[in-house]
């Protein structure tokens, strides 16, 4: 049994085949996927769950091809945690309908209604297949290769077009892609959840407690819920679609705004993927920054997370203190990448910007306050009476859970799986630093706030390790520039007629990538961050599928928020933390 | 014409203690505001004035002029009667609470107080309890769902401290025997309340904390959960009373009641009789100290839910109050 | 008769001073009339009921109906209390008695309702 997580090897794969005689496998030197007919592919995936170990649900995506007979091929991606071990299973959605696989993981919910949003799949026997992200009554179905960009410009927006005539706007078209009225969100609300118990309450989208713009439904008996449906989409922006016409640096940015509050481990998550498509090894002195700026990330995103959590359980003073501690965090990052938010920092083959003189200092004094500031924190919360009996005990997640809905994350670790994409399947410098991955053991709330401060003291171990290894790289080089695929220094384009032409070539035609399809992930601070990309030797992806972390989640909130109440859901959906730019994408 | 004097007489006395409460709660918010931004390490309201001392004037003036907003569906009479059932009970307790004795200036008897009545105590346990009426109207008359269960949040509170709150409040009563607060001062010229009531105090510190909303028990606002709560539909003054009447006003007349039954009002402080400090002044000194007391709190505990408050009521509070009256009753055979 | 009677006075004044303020506000304020101003706040979103006085289930019924009974306990006590010192230099052990029996009889009530599981939130 190795120790890193991997394709699924010949053995099982022999065995699958002895089984099911008629797949047809697909490998590529990072992912490997089995092809099977639409008739067979719910025993096929039923027998992988049950037979083969692979009962974690990953993710399920759809991919267009116009081209073909059949068009849409669904492409499941699970995961064996015992053996370490992923598989991609491929089947094509013959009359642009699949059979649902709801009945043997929960969590393929929302990824099927998310495929019947974008691409119009049907799925049968799906409980209740509406839109995932758009409104009810929406005529398109965005991701479809038909679909223009830049959508059909129907609507006349008054209140678009009342601009100063003095200042005329470049292509500057009246006419704009609808937005949804009031009637359609009422038609979405509706078509969501049927009135059973009595009252119905909207929460969010526009509310304090939601974290952004989520549209939370809850029928409520009293104060309990009965039942919750979420509507997701207010961020939606098509990063998907967007990804398709550009290449694969240029899309670097739009990781960045997926989400936002860890910007950097998307960056990372997203370049790595890519360099593995076009085998860039970035140089080590990258490698160890990439780390570290992943890690001072993490800490972060956890420090907003502890202080919006802590404001909606009401402990405003928590807030200001972990703000206190993120601001150094936010300077040392602009130091470090120029931006504070959202940096792009990260490069295909490497960083964009040397680290500043003095930036190891300033991080190495972080390293000595943070600490005491931890504790601060913990004397205030841990053992508070209050905060105990609003975060033990509720939102009980189990083991069985995590693997049907495909939780990753802290989330899945607080019930005590040891699911950490650093450990199993190290990028960078991951395999060189030496952490430890904190457990909880009932998975609820409380579990969860403990197991993200734990793994803030080890985020600030690897930091340590990282600022020590590269006080030695000091002189190294921080981009591969001699690789073909990696943009040069705006030195060397000034100095070097080659490097220009290199530049000048990579950033119209983009990074010819082999046709070939890769599945990566990173571990971000909100859970996996997977990147599917399919690519056909364009300098563009043919597609590229976002498997969110949050977005999986968040989905377990509507089941456990049932016979709670509303003061509960800002403490589940706190301790879920989700962000919208991730679910939404 | 002799009770023509007497109306102009009163009502001239009403009206600087409305007003001055009114100043009064105005810096009181500053003094919240002042305060928490400390303790969040931040230095609170200051460019209106020398460090935001104008901040109350402006924000006052800005209440007042912001556009008064009725929604759509909202029972209109209760709408109006929610934010001043919210504040006039809440400012009427003041009228019972003697601020020191009687004092002379110019030859004229000057009473720092409205009324010395002897049902004081019992009046102003009422008052507290009525001005929570508001919220409950508020809640109603709204006509939207986050008010509506704000208001029934509230009256689960209510519900939860109102018993222990009478119960807690026997022992000094017990000890005193009488229901008048300026009487239950003197008894306490030679020794103060709190020595046998501590688990009465503790007691009324709770139910201070429920029945002005402040954050270990403000889940009728709780602004992560629903929005505003009970005022989320209300605008400009409407709005302005609710706080106005429940954090400030009721917190700081609540706090008088509480020093008056445990801390001996405004007898001084034990071995500092002797400095030349008038006792209305050692009375606010100990009703600022209290007030501080549940700014303190409120900026640093998270907040309970609303069963947790109710459970934590019936099954804490109502037998530590009623220990209370146990050992108090010892206390008086015994000690005298 | 005089104290209630400035209670009285009190009470007008305050409540002129509490309309008076409302009155001052809806005079000087500005108004500008918006189609969707009087829309009920749910979140910016089209309300799923149409109105909110509805029927809702608040779960402390049983808790209500012993505060009536708590409450009016308490009222017995209170003036127990007010005679205590009085009565206390007299015969001490007959008052505490008295009402130890009263208070007893309560508390045996109070644990069986505790018991019962009326003190939870149903």
């Amino acid at each position: 049994m190795q120790n890193h997580l991997c394709w699924i090897d010949e053995e099982k794969l022999k065995e699958i085949k002895n089984k099911f005689p008629e797949i047809s496998i697909e490998k590529f030197p990072n992912a490997t996927f089995i092809y099977i007919s639409k008739e067979r592919l719910k025993d096929l995936l039923k027998s992988l769950k049950d037979e083969f170990g692979f009962k974690m649900f990953i993710d399920f995506t759809c991919v267009d091809y116009p081209e073909s007979e059949n068009r849409f091929l669904g492409v499941y991606f699970l995961i064996n945690p015992k053996d370490k071990q992923r598989v991609g299973v491929k089947c094509w959605a013959t009359n642009e309908t699949l059979p649902t696989i709801t009945d043997l993981w929960k969590g393929a919910k929302w990824a099927e209604r998310e495929a019947y949003d974008m691409f119009g799949v049907r799925f049968e026997g799906h409980e209740n297949l509406v839109r995932m992200f758009l409104w009810e009554g929406y005529p398109y179905y965005p991701l479809r290769k038909d679909f223009p960009r830049e959508g059909y410009k129907t609507e006349y927006l008054p209140s678009l077009n009342e601009r100063n005539k003095d200042y005329p706007a470049h292509n500057y078209d009246p006419n704009h892609t609808p937005l949804p009225t009031l009637e359609d969100l009422e038609r979405t609300q509706k078509a969501r959840i049927k009135k059973k118990a009595q009252m119905v309450l909207n929460w969010g989208p526009l509310h304090p407690g939601t974290h952004g713009t989520i549209w939370f439904i809850f029928d409520m008996e009293g104060e309990e819920i009965k039942q919750c449906d979420i509507i997701l989409g207010q961020l939606h922006r098509g990063i998907e679609k967007l990804a398709e016409e550009l290449t694969y640096t240029q899309f670097i940015p739009y990781t960045d705004r997926m989400d936002y509050i860890s910007a950097l481990c998307s960056q990372v998550a997203y370049v790595n993927t890519v360099e593995k498509l076009l085998k860039v090894e970035p140089p080590p002195k990258a490698k160890w920054i990439r780390t570290m700026m992943c890690e001072l990330q993490r800490i972060n995103s956890h420090l907003l997370w502890l202080g919006t959590y802590a404001l909606d359980i009401g402990a405003l003073t928590i807030f200001l203190y972990t703000f206190r501690e993120r601001e150094k965090l936010m300077d040392i990052i602009e130091g470090i990448a120029g931006i504070r938010l959202n940096s792009s920092y990260i490069r295909i083959g490497g960083v964009s910007k040397d680290l500043p003189e003095g930036a190891l200092d300033v991080i190495r004094h972080f390293i000595k306050d943070f600490p005491e500031k931890l504790k601060e924190y913990e004397t205030i919360l841990t053992k508070n009476r209050v905060w105990i009996r609003r975060n033990v005990n509720i939102g009980v997640i189990t083991e069985e859970d995590v693997y049907q809905y495909g939780l990753t994350g802290v989330v899945a670790r607080a019930s005590g799986v040891p699911y950490d994409i650093r450990a199993l399947q190290p990028t960078d410098a991951y395999d060189k630093v030496d952490f430890e991955i904190p457990l909880g053991t009932v998975g609820d709330c409380y579990d969860r706030y403990l197991v993200r401060m734990e793994e803030m003291r080890q985020s600030l171990n690897i930091i340590k390790q990282c600022v020590e290894e590269l006080e030695k790289l000091k002189d190294d080089k921080y981009l591969a520039t001699e690789n073909p695929y990696v943009l040069p220094t705006l030195e060397e384009v000034y100095l070097s007629i080659e490097s220009m032409v290199k530049d000048f070539n990579l950033r119209i035609y983009g990074e010819q990538a082999p046709e070939e399809e890769i599945y990566l992930s990173g571990e971000n601070p909100r859970g996996e961050l997977g990147f599917y990309v399919v690519s056909k030797g364009d300098g563009k992806p043919y597609r590229i599928k976002i498997r969110s972390g949050a977005f999986y989640n968040l989905q377990i909130f509507t089941e456990l928020i049932k016979g709670r109440t509303v003061a509960d859901a800002v403490v589940l959906l706190g301790s879920l933390d989700p962000v919208v730019g991730e679910t939404d994408r | 014409m002799e009770l023509l004097g007497v109306i102009v007489g009163i009502s001239l006395k009403a009206l600087i203690f409305i007003i001055g409460m009114f100043l009064g709660a105005a810096y009181l918010t500053w003094i919240e505001r002042k305060f928490a931004g400390h303790i969040q390490q931040r230095p609170g309201p200051l460019h209106v004035g020398y460090h935001g001392l104008l901040q109350p004037i402006a924000d006052a003036l800005k209440v007042l002029t912001k556009e008064d907003l009725v929604p759509d569906g909202v029972d209109k009479f209760l709408f109006y009667l929610a934010s001043l059932m919210a504040f006039v009970p809440a400012i009427m307790i003041l009228a019972v609470v003697p601020f020191g004795e009687p004092f002379n200036i110019f030859g004229l008897e000057i009473k720092p107080y409205i009324t010395d009545l002897n049902i004081a105590l019992i009046l102003a346990l009422a008052f507290g309890s009525i001005s929570i009426y508001g919220v409950i109207f508020a809640g109603w008359a709204s006509n939207s769902k986050y008010p509506m269960i704000g208001g029934l949040r509230k009256a689960a509170v209510l519900i939860g401290y109102e018993v222990a709150l009478g119960f807690a409040m026997v022992g000094p009563i017990m000890q005193a025997g009488s229901f008048s607060l300026k009487e239950i001062v003197e008894a306490q010229s030679s020794y103060w309340f709190i020595i046998p009531n501590i688990l009465g105090f503790v007691v009324i510190l709770f139910a201070i904390l429920a029945e002005t909303g402040r954050t270990p028990f403000d889940v009728q606002e709780a602004e992560a959960e629903l929005v505003s709560g009970y005022n989320t539909e209300y605008t400009a003054m409407k709005f302005g009373l609710f706080p106005l009447a429940e954090w400030y006003i009721a917190t700081f007349v609540l706090s008088a009641i509480a020093v008056i039954l445990f801390f001996g009002g405004w007898q001084p402080f034990p071995l500092l009789g002797w400095l030349p400090i008038p006792g209305i002044v050692w009375f606010f000194i100990k009703v600022f100290a209290l007030f501080m007391f549940f700014l303190w709190v409120h900026w640093t505990l998270p907040r309970y839910r609303v069963d947790q408050i109710t459970e934590l009521a019936w099954k804490v509070m109502l037998p530590l109050a009623l220990a209370n009256i146990f050992i108090v009753a010892l206390w008086v055979i015994i000690v005298g | 008769m005089t104290g209630y009677f400035a209670l009285f006075i009190f009470f007008l004044w305050a409540s002129i001073i509490g309309i008076a303020l409302l009155v001052i506000n809806r005079l000087i304020a500005p108004k500008v009339p918006d189609p969707m101003e009087g829309y009920t706040y749910e979140c910016g979103v089209p309300l799923y009921d149409k109105t909110s006085h509805l029927s809702l289930d608040q779960k402390y019924y049983l808790l209500g109906l012993l505060l009536v009974l708590f409450d009016l306990e308490a009222a017995f006590v209170l003036p127990w209390g007010y005679i205590f010192k009085t009565i206390a230099s007299i015969n001490p052990w007959f008052i505490f008695s008295e009402m130890f029996i009263f208070l007893f009889i309560l508390i045996l009530g109070y644990i069986y309702a505790w018991k019962k599981g009326a003190l939870q939130w149903q």
